[in-house]
């Protein structure tokens, strides 16, 4: 019976899971049957479909994932409306300004009447205006022109005839602008001849590309004549590519690292597709995933800018904008916005393979995490340092800068790739495209053929080498000790030692904060981590406070030195009395050598003169500043009454203006992150060691603070080391004298009206870091308990303390507020207090920044009780 | 005829000697570049969204053709401080070419503060790089516990060379930096650098008294004077030595002599030609109170002040008085063999710039300014109200060997947003 056999085949075939139709195919003909009967039944499709979805669900399930994504895209949005809210377009009255626009086109000779009547009122009041002052009347006042066309009284007529001819100028002068780009690179090409220039040079065949680019420019774009608005403002927003950023950071880490953390990997490995087949299911849900949040931060940011400031034709040129009037690309303005879209689509796909290709190289969520960042961060250092070669490739080709696409866009670069000339824009594409096939193809390789993470076999056999050693060392060296007091033990007593009773000694340590700082130290294997980063560090600070050698600081610190201590008369009477000689010296330069050549004074004496000369000459302009620093003491003692002292203060500034200590910072994301979340971290189905933990003795309160004090003890003491490090070495390379002078000699605390000496701000200085690693300890403490995952821990510290500077480094200056590495680095956040204060008002600013420090401290305070009850509970 | 100060000559003189813009290495490679350019600058209107108006940018002029262009080779280059161009923050004056590589200094403030550095920019391939940077030439001097009141500097043989003197001029340190590869190496305190290269390996050496030039001689590159070619002006106090490229063998140079009474006759120098071959010299000029002349071929170039200027225009805004043409747009020429004096051109309508005169190859560049008195716009600012008069700039190229003149006009550039004329 065929049915009942296709029937029974195809259960058959289902029940046992629908593989390979051969093995059912083997199957069958062991029994006799003939495969065709599998004929009809419907083969399920191929399976890497499933596997996809199945991680696209794992993903999405993830909840912090949402929480995180719900958040950036409503700060994104924020900061958008905040940007948008303080451009210049969102004060025009929009409307206004399109219906006059509209009303220009409809009656061209009725508006253009009304402009030269305008123009000819301000010309009259302007003559009248030089007659009155030739008068003597200086209190003659023009008059204004009654407006037609604007019924807002902050937008005169004028400035909308003054926006209208913009727009009109624009258009029609573009053929203009852009023959002058022609002109000059045909007039380039001229001097080339005549310099011998090859054609077949670089520079010579740019200046070619340039032309012909620029005349199909010139003959093709049409610029529309129209209010335009919006679009401007839109593609100079690029504040959105740091929470896109921060969110792929945060994927890229989950993605292969989630199999490793919950020691599912090695299981999955076994799997038949287990491997390749599972690399590439987690990429293409990578990639799928990161063109979404992509598109979702675009088009919210799109939607902020549209419903504040609005947008004009999408129809028009792109040139028709401002920025974009020397860009060769004959696109419109819509069009520009798709590009825009498909570029940052390829910059994040490529963030996202090489944070796949990172995850896959380590073990750890932090170290996956820190060094996603560290990318980033690297290619923001090429995005802002001042290259010498504008078509530098670094400059060009960074992350950060192919991600704000503009860059690209505004103007044609080229770079030289064996003596031919390439557009950026088609060497991004390739080259982003090769590396995201490479970094993908990378991770897939490391993921089916790698081992646990990276912890290399060589560094492992090393560590365990060097702890054997040490081990057996301790043995030994315990042995001859018990042995020894055995020894006079029984010599002394007749009998042998406690030693030889105890069977074993004990090799743990009772001491709950011990146990823990071994545990974040020593287990972790963190420790030889903290051991490069802080010889990098150090490195880095030996660079930085390298002392200063030049001969204008030379005569600044002698010039101080001597007038050092308070501004007295005899001071400034030594600062007339200098400059006086000065510029006596400078105006007799003349005569003295009319004098010496006229053979009436001695080769000698003029000789001797020359020296005077050249000092007045090489200190006149120095003098200047000291003498500016007398003026601004005195404005202090006028308005302050306090004493501002002559300092030689290069050292003091040196080390008071250094920013932000980010390997202190890092140091503290590495250690503390596991805090909490390592007692919740599990490998199998029965849970994290929480649940074992708070059922010990001590596993509650006792844990939780031991945690805690280990945690502020380890981030103090970097923090002092740190610190420490900056101001040895600072203090080795520089003068700092006149500890005891009032704060405000320097210069650059000219805001900090109270009676604090150098050296208590030295003090305070110490223990404002102190305060914020402290602070940021007990944030990523408290942060580690109450979302007791790594990914979220570090997402979350980073955007509380990384994001707002971020922020503010890409023109956000309200985000300088809510700062915390202002708090880290010391110096900008007490300026900010006194900023923020009445001049005059001598305590406020110290309030302001007790008031900070409150806030934050109250914040992580109630963050950190908040851990303790979930964590005792 | 009116004169310079003496003083500021031979100040001038002093900053000439010890700032050359190129010598030689060997004798026949004689840089082509400046037979058709000399480096100078040039207005440019700009309009960016960070700087809009006028701006002056690094420019080379081409004598032949008359064409001014910038030396930024980009022509998308706005050349402003939000463009990265390569020129920003130039330092005019301060400058040197060879084989196709411009070296110069700018003074730039990025990430790291307020930095001078020197360049190096390729013409051909318009790429550049950093040679070194006063910070690390500072640094280099420390370690040799070096600590100056200032230095002197110049170019010269492919490298650049920099003397930290301390308040009495004596030298304190002194270094010369490979301009091929940026690397630096300190050379003796009495390392002497050539003013100009002669021939046959030898160079032009100055020697100087009391920070005066008094004398000159032969040496190869080391500096050392060979006994056979000591050259001393024994009976002349001061002189003014024109080190551009030695033609013909023949040095020149000015003095200051003194009258019958023993007093220095300081409004009148003399023109000297020293062959060096022959060892002897001549008056070209007996009383010449300029040393602003470039010399072509046989002959030397320059303008004079005239008492009996031209009068070129009125001046209606203070009191009718007569604008005058104080150069009355001659330039003069004489020949070095024979000492006569000629026109070589005579242009009363341009005002020729007296200071502004050059040398490229077989043609003689000259500035012009020209103020239209009746053309102006009124300025009001708080101390008053000014004029600010229409003023046209230009080159005018002589050429020697032809005898013809091309008059050059630079473009006309915006003054903020004044525009000082449609």
């Amino acid at each position: 019976m065929k049915y009942r056999n296709t029937k029974q085949a195809e259960n058959l075939f289902r029940g046992i899971g629908e593989i390979d139709e051969k093995w059912v195919t083997l199957a069958m003909e062991s029994t006799g049957e003939n495969a065709a009967v599998f004929d009809g039944i419907q083969k399920p499709k191929r399976e890497h479909r499933h596997f996809i979805l199945y991680e696209l669900k794992k993903l999405l399930g993830v909840r912090y994932l949402w929480v995180f994504l719900v958040l950036l895209l409503l700060l994104n949005s924020a900061a958008a409306w905040y940007t948008a809210d303080n451009t210049t377009a969102a004060e025009e009255p929009t409307a206004m300004i399109a219906e006059f626009f509209s009303g220009y086109f409809t009656d061209t000779e009725e508006y253009e009447a009304h402009y030269a009547e305008i123009l000819a009122f301000n010309e009259e009041q302007n003559r009248l205006f030089t007659e009155a002052m030739h008068a003597g009347n200086v209190d003659f006042e023009t008059e204004t022109m009654p407006d037609v066309y604007s019924t807002d009284e902050r937008y005169s007529d004028a400035r909308l005839f003054a926006k209208l001819y913009e727009a009109l100028n624009a258009a029609k002068n573009y053929p203009d602008v852009i023959q002058k780009v022609i002109d000059q690179a045909n007039a380039n090409l001229a001097e080339f001849t005549a310099m011998g220039i090859s054609e077949d040079s670089f520079t010579w065949k740019y200046q070619m590309r340039v032309i012909a680019l620029y005349e199909l420019a010139r003959d093709n774009v049409r610029i529309d004549v129209e209010y335009t608005r919006g679009w401007d403002e839109y593609f100079d927003y690029d504040l959105v590519n740091v929470f896109l950023a921060v969110m792929i950071l945060m994927l890229g880490t989950l993605v292969f690292a989630q199999e490793k953390q919950n020691g599912v990997l090695p299981i999955l490995r076994t799997a038949k597709h287990g491997r390749m087949r599972t690399a590439c299911a987690k990429i293409a849900v990578m990639l799928l995933l990161s063109c979404a949040f992509v598109l979702l931060f675009t088009f919210s940011t799109f939607a902020v800018y549209g419903i504040r400031i609005g947008y004009s034709s999408p129809d028009n040129a792109l040139q028709a904008l401002e920025t974009f009037t020397l860009s060769p690309y004959r696109i419109t303005v819509g069009q520009y916005f798709g590009v825009t879209v498909l570029i940052r689509l390829l910059a994040y796909a490529l963030f996202s393979g090489v944070m796949m290709a990172i995850s896959t190289l380590f073990n750890s969520y932090i170290l996956v995490y820190l060094a996603g960042l560290g990318f980033y961060g690297l290619n923001y250092l090429f995005s802002t340092l001042d290259h010498i070669n504008a078509s530098n490739p670094l400059r060009n080709l960074n992350l950060v800068s192919v991600s704000a696409v503009n860059p690209l866009f505004v103007r044609y670069r080229a770079v030289d790739l064996a003596g031919n000339v390439a557009g950026y824009v088609p060497v991004m594409l390739v080259t982003f495209s090769v590396l995201l096939v490479l970094s993908c193809t990378t991770a897939a390789g490391l993921y089916t053929r790698g081992y646990a993470g990276l912890r290399p076999v060589w560094l492992d056999r090393m560590l365990s080498d060097v702890m054997t050693f040490t081990a057996g060392k301790c043995t030994a060296v315990r042995t001859w000790i018990r042995k020894y007091s055995d020894r006079t033990h029984t010599a002394q007593h007749g009998q042998p030692g406690h030693s030889v009773r105890l069977r074993r000694a004990r090799s743990y340590s009772m001491n709950l904060i011990a146990a823990e700082t071994f545990k974040t130290l020593i287990s972790s294997r963190f420790i030889f981590l903290l051991a490069v980063l802080l010889c990098v560090k150090i490195g880095y600070s030996a660079d930085v406070y390298a002392p200063v050698r030049s001969y204008a600081d030379a005569v600044y610190k002698e010039y101080m030195t001597t007038l050092s201590g308070p501004l007295t008369e005899d001071k400034l009477e030594y600062l007339r009395e200098e400059r006086a000689a000065i510029d006596e010296t400078l105006s007799r330069q003349t005569e003295m050598r009319q004098a010496f050549l006229a053979e009436q004074i001695t080769f000698d004496d003029y000789h001797a003169y020359l020296s005077d000369y050249n000092y007045a000459y090489s200190r006149s302009e120095l003098l200047t500043v000291i003498e500016e620093h007398a003026d601004y003491l005195a404005r202090q003692k006028a308005e302050t009454g306090i004493d501002g002292w002559f300092v030689y203060d290069t050292g003091w500034k040196t080390l008071f203006s250094g920013d932000a200590d980010l390997f202190l910072y890092t140091a503290i994301l590495l250690l503390l992150t596991g805090t909490f979340v390592s007692e919740y971290a599990s490998r199998s189905s029965s849970g994290g060691f929480a649940q074992i933990l708070r059922s010990t003795k001590g596993g509650r309160e006792k844990t939780f603070t031991a945690k805690l004090l280990s945690a502020v003890m380890l981030a103090a003491v970097l923090a002092i080391v740190l610190c420490g490090a900056d101001i040895a070495l600072v203090f080795r390379n520089f003068e700092m004298p006149e500890i005891g002078a009032p704060l405000l000699s320097v210069q650059m605390f000219g805001t900090v009206t109270t009676d604090i000496t150098l050296g208590g701000y030295l003090v305070l200085f110490v223990l404002l870091r102190l305060t914020g690693a402290v602070l940021m300890a007990l944030l990523v403490c408290a942060l580690s308990e109450l979302l007791a995952r790594y990914i979220p821990v570090l997402g979350s510290a980073v955007v509380l303390t990384l994001l707002p500077a971020l922020c503010a480094a890409f023109g956000l200056g309200a985000a300088e507020k809510i700062n915390f590495l202002n708090l880290l680095a010391g110096t900008p956040l007490v300026l900010q207090s006194m900023s923020m204060t009445a001049p005059g008002a001598a305590l406020s600013g110290w309030a302001m920044l007790a008031l900070w420090i409150t806030v934050a401290g109250c914040a992580v305070g109630i963050m950190t009780v908040s851990a303790r009850c979930a964590f005792i509970r | 005829m009116k004169h310079h100060n003496p003083i500021s000559l031979i100040i001038l003189s002093l900053t000439t000697l010890l700032t050359l813009s190129s010598c030689q290495t060997e004798e026949d490679t004689h840089d082509p570049f400046f037979d058709t350019y000399y480096i100078t600058d040039m207005g440019l209107n700009v309009s960016t969204a960070h700087q809009s108006g006028g701006i002056t940018v690094p420019a080379k002029f081409n004598a032949v053709t008359g064409t001014l262009t910038p030396l930024c080779e980009d022509p998308l280059c706005t050349h402003t401080v939000d463009s990265d161009c390569p020129f920003i923050g130039y330092s005019k004056n301060n400058s040197y070419y060879e084989d196709g590589i411009l070296y110069y200094w700018v003074n730039r403030t990025n990430t790291a503060g307020f930095q001078n550095e020197l360049m190096a920019y390729n013409m051909e391939t318009a790429a550049s790089h950093v040679v070194v940077t006063d910070e690390e030439l500072n640094e280099f001097f420390a370690e040799s516990g070096a600590e100056s009141t200032g230095y002197n500097y110049q170019f010269a043989n492919g490298y650049y060379y920099r003397r930290l003197r301390d308040d009495n001029d004596n030298t304190i340190g002194y270094c010369r930096v490979r301009l091929s590869d940026g690397s630096i190496e300190e050379i003796p305190d009495d390392t002497v650098v050539p003013s100009a290269y002669y021939k046959n390996g030898q160079y032009i050496f100055v020697e100087y008294n009391g920070g005066i030039a008094n004398g000159f001689y032969l040496a190869d590159e080391t500096g050392e004077p060979g006994n056979d070619h000591d050259v001393h002006l024994a009976d002349k106090q001061i002189a003014i030595l024109f080190d551009e490229e030695i033609t013909d063998d023949t040095l020149l140079y000015c003095t200051i002599r003194r009258d019958e009474n023993g007093a220095w006759l300081w409004e009148e120098m003399t023109l000297w030609a020293y062959n060096i071959e022959a060892r002897e010299e001549h008056v070209v000029i007996e009383s010449f109170p300029d040393v602003y002349l470039v010399r072509v071929g046989g002959y030397v170039y320059y303008t004079l002040y005239l008492d009996d200027a031209p009068v070129i225009g009125i001046n209606e805004n203070y009191n009718g008085k007569e604008v005058v043409n104080r150069s009355g747009g001659i330039l003069w020429r004489t020949d070095i063999e024979t000492g006569e004096t000629e026109k070589a051109f005579e242009l009363p309508a341009y005002t020729l710039i007296g200071t502004d005169i050059h040398r490229v190859g077989e043609r003689v560049v000259i500035g012009y300014q020209n103020t239209d008195y009746s053309d102006y716009i009124v300025e009001t600012t708080d101390r008053g109200e000014w004029y600010q008069y229409k003023e046209t700039t230009g080159r005018i190229v002589f050429d020697t060997a032809a005898g013809t003149v091309g008059i050059y006009e630079e473009e006309e550039v915006e003054n903020g947003s004044t525009i000082i004329s449609d």
